[in-house]
């Protein structure tokens, strides 16, 4: 009951943010483009057609073709979904992780939650790319060890903010009223913490997911992502970079779908964080 | 100056730490230095691996570098002959700080302006531009926007330079690229702290007494702005002073953003660790530096804990 109530207020606060609301609808386009826009495609992501390379955007190819002839659309809207998948993925990762870590360091304080934030700040001053590199090599490229690299250097922003909020409500007067009536640890976690500080965890997920997809983008642009033949919207922005100066438009697509993806969640995040009234740190 | 002394504490056993750390987790990566050039027979191999001391046993190595980074030294690169890991960030690190001081000095600057004028704008058309704007900024990663920006001046336009590193035109490109996303944090920060300031009693007090708006917005309303701010200036600054990976290679620039990457491929076992340990050190004391400004200009916040 509480928590509809909850969910309702927030929704009416989230409303009245008209950026929020676009970002809602231009996130719910993509979707829906990713999810059946292949439908509508008359040409598979893979398909390789030599005798109509690098075509310009037409009725026939909507976003033109590659250098191996492949249908840029149908590419793209594969893009989109490994996109999605790995910055989904990647946020849900450092949701677990931070979440547990966070609570055991604030829930039991002292010692433990020193030595934990301390091994915190030292993963946090080691360069985020080494860590992701050293993994590429280990485990291979691939979605997978995209996956694990992200969430190995993101759950400490989690961490931190699930610590910070539990300490906050920690010492609260309805805690103490549920401990005062025997109630215990693994109640008061589950039951009184997590759902209390459920919104701005969510809201630091929203804004996870964009910078997921910018780390996956990012990596593969430096041949480091997803292998070949499978389309993601970096892959793509790397191979078009290659014939810049001749075919332009062949940069334009992938890279303006990975532009209106960031701008989606971010405008949605930016608005949960002001419908739940979330300080931004 | 307890409090310094045992943050100093804290700092050398977290960079420490991060020696251990890194140390051993490069050394699980298979592969070693010397296998680019193919087939080299065992015995050179044996004697390139002796010569460097590769053939120790692991702790003992560890405990040959520990005394190297206590008297300053990192030792040689292992895959570049005759350079020493030190002369590689010495060559290579002014090029990046030049970079990233540009960029941060652009980010500072059209970061507050933006901030300050959305803030006081805010539900007006200019407040709604810059929102538009500062979310653009950070949604557009930044490899995209030095791609196209590379584009539009350099191939379309010719105004300046495609790429290499020869002077201050050069600079240009780069260091908008390296701005953009601080530019656009640093206006989102400034935006929603000034929009709670200005609503505050202090403020309503000072138009009451007739201040000027300028006065109002740079010595009463700016100064606690600036606050969060400063905390996000730390890292940042680590971060774009030691240089961009991805900027540096579509630009073509000899900065030491491209070592790291090339340093973990060839496992260069020496330079992966010194420039980890270079990084890590600029990066907690830039922190270290923030959480003093940060008592200085805020007296509500004693160095204490």
């Amino acid at each position: 009951m509480t928590t509809n109530l909850y969910l309702k207020y927030t929704w009416q606060q989230f409303k009245k943010n008209k950026a929020a609301l676009y970002g809602l609808i231009l996130l719910g386009i993509i979707l829906l483009l990713a999810a059946f826009g292949s439908c509508f495609s008359p040409y598979t992501y893979c398909g390789i057609d030599m005798d109509n390379k690098n075509l310009p955007p037409s009725f026939l190819h909507l976003f033109g073709t590659d250098e191996l002839g492949r249908d840029v659309f149908t590419r793209c809207l594969f893009g989109i979904r490994i996109s999605l998948f790995v910055g989904i993925m990647a946020a849900l990762l450092d949701l677990l992780i931070g979440v547990v870590w966070g609570s055991i360091a604030a829930f039991f304080g002292g010692i433990l939650d020193e030595v934990m934030m301390r091994l915190c700040d030292t993963f946090y001053a080691i360069p985020h790319l080494l860590i992701v590199i050293m993994l590429m090599i280990v485990m291979g490229p691939g979605l997978l060890t995209i996956i694990t690299a992200l969430a190995l250097s993101g759950w400490i922003n989690m961490a931190r903010i699930v610590r910070g909020q539990i300490l906050q409500i920690k010492n609260m007067e309805f805690i103490k009223a549920s401990l005062a009536l025997g109630a215990s640890k693994k109640r008061i976690i589950f039951k009184h913490l997590l759902p209390n500080i459920s919104g701005p965890i969510i809201a630091t997920m929203t804004l996870t997911i964009p910078s997921a997809i910018f780390a996956e983008a990012f990596l593969s642009f430096l041949g480091l992502g997803v292998q070949a033949p499978i389309a993601s919207l970096g892959v793509m922005v790397n191979d078009a970079l290659c014939a810049l100066r001749y075919y332009p438009w062949r940069l334009f697509f992938p890279a303006g779908i990975i532009i209106m993806l960031m701008l989606a969640f971010n405008l949605i995040g930016d608005g949960l964080h002001k419908a739940m009234d979330v300080k931004q740190t | 100056m307890p409090y310094f002394f045992k943050k100093f504490i804290m700092l050398a056993l977290t960079l420490f730490l991060i020696i251990t750390i890194t140390f051993f987790l490069m050394k699980i990566i298979p592969g070693n230095p010397f296998s680019q050039e193919q087939d080299i027979p065992p015995e050179i191999m044996q004697s390139l691996y002796s010569y460097y001391g590769l053939d120790k046993p692991l702790l003992e190595q560890y405990w040959q570098y520990l005394k190297g980074v206590a008297s300053f030294d990192l030792g040689p690169s292992l895959v570049y002959e005759g350079q020493r890991v030190t002369d590689i960030i010495k060559n290579c690190f002014p090029i990046s700080c030049f970079l990233g001081i540009e960029a941060l000095i652009l980010a500072i600057f059209f970061g507050s302006t933006l901030g300050i004028l959305s803030a006081f704008y805010h539900k007006k058309w200019q407040g709604h531009m810059s929102f538009f704007l500062s979310t653009l900024g950070i949604s557009m990663p930044s490899f995209l926007l030095a791609t196209f920006l590379q584009y539009i001046f350099s191939m379309k336009l010719n105004l300046l330079p495609v790429a290499c590193f020869h002077g201050f035109e050069y600079s240009i490109l780069p260091a908008i690229s390296l701005a953009a996303l601080p530019t656009a944090y640093i206006t989102k920060l400034i935006k929603s702290t000034m929009i709670e300031i200005l609503n505050q009693d202090f403020i309503k007090m000072a138009y009451s007494k007739g201040l000027s708006q300028t006065t109002i917005i740079l010595k009463h309303a700016l100064p606690n702005a600036i606050l969060p701010v400063i905390s996000y200036l730390g890292p940042l600054t680590a971060y774009a002073i030691t240089g961009s990976f991805i900027i540096e290679k579509i630009f073509g620039i000899p900065g030491l953003g491209q070592w790291l990457i090339t340093s973990v491929s060839n496992r260069d076992y020496p330079l992966i660790l010194g420039l980890t340990l270079f990084f890590s050190v600029l990066l907690i004391t830039f922190n270290f530096l923030v959480d003093i400004i940060y008592a200085i200009v805020d007296p509500r916040i004693k160095l204490k804990q």
